[in-house]
């Protein structure tokens, strides 16, 4: 086991390069995942509330319609 | 429309000169940036004839960088680029032309005053010609890449900064081949080579440039 | 709004495919960091530091791959038209730019042990540092408009000319080291590479690439929430105040 860690001394250069790639990696991709998962929500959010906050709009030309 | 060319080239050059232009601030610049280096790696002369070549096409890429945003922002501006528009000339001509005024009024005279301020850093006889040639050569690659970067930058408003990050990168090429084509002397390399890479980087930019530009201006002016 | 007929579409064709990508990344990922860390062996040159390679090689590769996908997207978005393109592009710029840092520290990384330097003027290291300022630049592009359309037109003129001096950029950078530096000491990719290390880079190399598919598609869905974000906000807002919100991601 330590002689794995070690990578013939050269472990601290290979560990860095692995943990390095799986951290950038790994934060990249969850970053991506949950601005894509709560702007989506808020998006659909949004579309639910519209209609309601003004009752009197017709469908079609809903934006033009004072609340 | 060669007239249309023509004149649009001699009125940037006369406004590059004129009161408020900024070629006399460009040469000023080019002077002390090349000046900085001997403080900056000390007035021994063998180094300093070491690094001339490199030392003169960098303060050279800085003085065209310097006098990019220039190039479209005043007639952005006042609206003379709008006026051009309804002109002869498609707006990539026009950047063409523009990109020739700003070499003619820019560059053209720090290329002059190069040997110069290579006399000043120790560069010998046989190296000057060739960065004299060298830089006549490679240097229209900068006002036409420039061009590009520099009607992007009208088109973003604020673009100021941002135009040395789009440009510089896409001068490296001009850069290594300016600098090998003087090295060569001293026996890195062949002078010739380097200069047919800096003469077709001139010729690709001719026609890239221009392009790129002119629909960087059209989204200006939407 | 048939505008967003297509990208709705694209949405569900995305929600199709990731459930395949994803699992697909993490398995080969864990297949292929078995294989570079434990299954394959120590170079009798480099020894240990090899290992190196698997990550290094694919990230590289993945940097030019990504920026292929981003002038691509520019073309499209300037020839035509096409609503999808820009996304595209912008989606596909972050991941570049994170690949095409991590290759410049794997590198450094690399060549500490081998060359004895943090950082060596190579040919292939100083091209993949240019190809990081490209990078740059076009993301500054991107965030530097308010206007969203005239953005991705910046955008992809800058993606366009990038593209065609990519390969102009390599050869001088190629051209510029020959003369500056004795040849490379070793030469670890290249068809010479020894079988034993093919399986651990394939496969790693497979694995960057449906990384990038997965992280992709979840940027493109996430800027499409943004636009669509933003036209509801519009929608909603724009009677009572004049200036909506811009999403800014």
């Amino acid at each position: 086991m330590n002689d794995f860690l070690s990578m013939g001394g050269y472990g601290a250069y290979i560990w860095a390069c692995y943990g390095l790639v799986l951290i950038v990696l790994l934060g990249l991709g969850i970053v991506s995942w949950r601005t894509q998962k709560t702007r989506s929500h808020r998006a659909d959010a949004l579309k639910a509330a519209q209609p309601r906050r003004r009752p009197g709009a017709t469908l079609g030309t809903s934006s033009k319609v004072q609340p | 429309m060669l007239a249309a060319f023509f004149s649009l080239i001699l009125r940037d050059m006369r406004l590059g000169y004129a009161q408020g232009g900024a070629a006399g601030l460009v040469i000023a610049f080019y002077a002390i940036t090349i000046s900085l280096f001997p403080f900056g790696v000390g007035p021994d002369a063998e180094i300093l004839a070491r690094i001339a070549g490199g030392v003169l096409w960098i303060a050279a890429l800085l003085a065209a960088l310097l006098s990019l945003d220039r190039m479209f922002q005043a007639d952005f501006e006042d609206g003379s680029l709008d006026s051009l528009t309804l002109g002869p000339l498609p707006l990539s001509l026009v950047a063409l032309a523009k990109a020739l005024a700003h070499w003619l009024s820019m560059l053209l005279p720090l290329v002059i005053l190069s040997p110069l301020f290579g006399l000043m850093l120790h560069l010998d006889g046989a190296s000057m010609r060739v960065v004299l040639i060298a830089l006549l050569v490679g240097t229209p690659a900068l006002s036409l890449i420039g061009a590009a970067a520099a009607a992007l930058a009208v088109a973003v408003r604020r673009g100021g900064a941002l135009i040395a990050l789009l440009v510089l990168p896409l001068y490296i090429p001009t850069l290594i081949f300016g600098v090998g084509a003087v090295e060569a002397v001293s026996g890195l390399g062949s002078v010739s080579a380097n200069m047919s890479f800096l003469g077709s980087l001139s010729l690709i930019f001719a026609v890239l440039g221009p392009l790129a530009a002119g629909g960087a201006l059209r989204l200006a002016l939407e | 709004m048939h505008w967003f007929a297509n990208p709705a579409r694209f949405i569900r064709l995305a929600d199709k495919i990731l459930p395949l990508t994803l699992p697909l990344t993490v398995g080969l990922l864990a297949v292929g960091l078995y294989l570079a860390l434990v299954a394959s062996p120590a170079d009798y040159q480099q020894g240990d530091t090899v290992r190196i390679m698997y990550i290094h090689v694919p990230s590289a590769y993945m940097a030019l791959f990504c920026y292929m996908i981003v002038a691509a997207a520019g073309f499209s978005t300037l020839v035509w038209r096409h609503p999808l393109a820009d996304v595209a592009g912008k989606a596909a710029a972050p991941i570049g730019l994170a690949f095409t840092g991590l290759a410049l520290v794997t590198g450094s990384l690399w060549g500490k042990p081998m060359w004895g330097a943090w950082w060596v003027w190579d040919a292939r290291l100083t091209s993949v540092l240019v190809l990081f300022f490209l990078y740059l630049g076009y993301m500054a592009i991107w965030g530097a408009f308010e206007d969203r359309s005239k953005a991705a037109r910046a955008a992809a003129i800058l993606a366009l000319v990038g593209v065609i001096n990519i390969p102009i950029i390599k050869f001088s950078v190629d051209w510029w080291t020959t003369l500056h530096q004795p040849a490379s000491l070793f030469r670890a990719d290249g068809p010479s590479i020894d079988p034993s290390m093919r399986p651990p880079l394939y496969v790693m190399l497979a694995a960057f690439q449906f990384y990038f598919f997965t992280v992709f598609l979840w940027r493109i869905k996430g800027e499409l929430a943004a636009i669509r974000l933003n036209a509801l906000r519009y929608a909603g807002e724009a009677p009572r105040s004049a200036s909506p919100k811009e999403e800014q991601p």
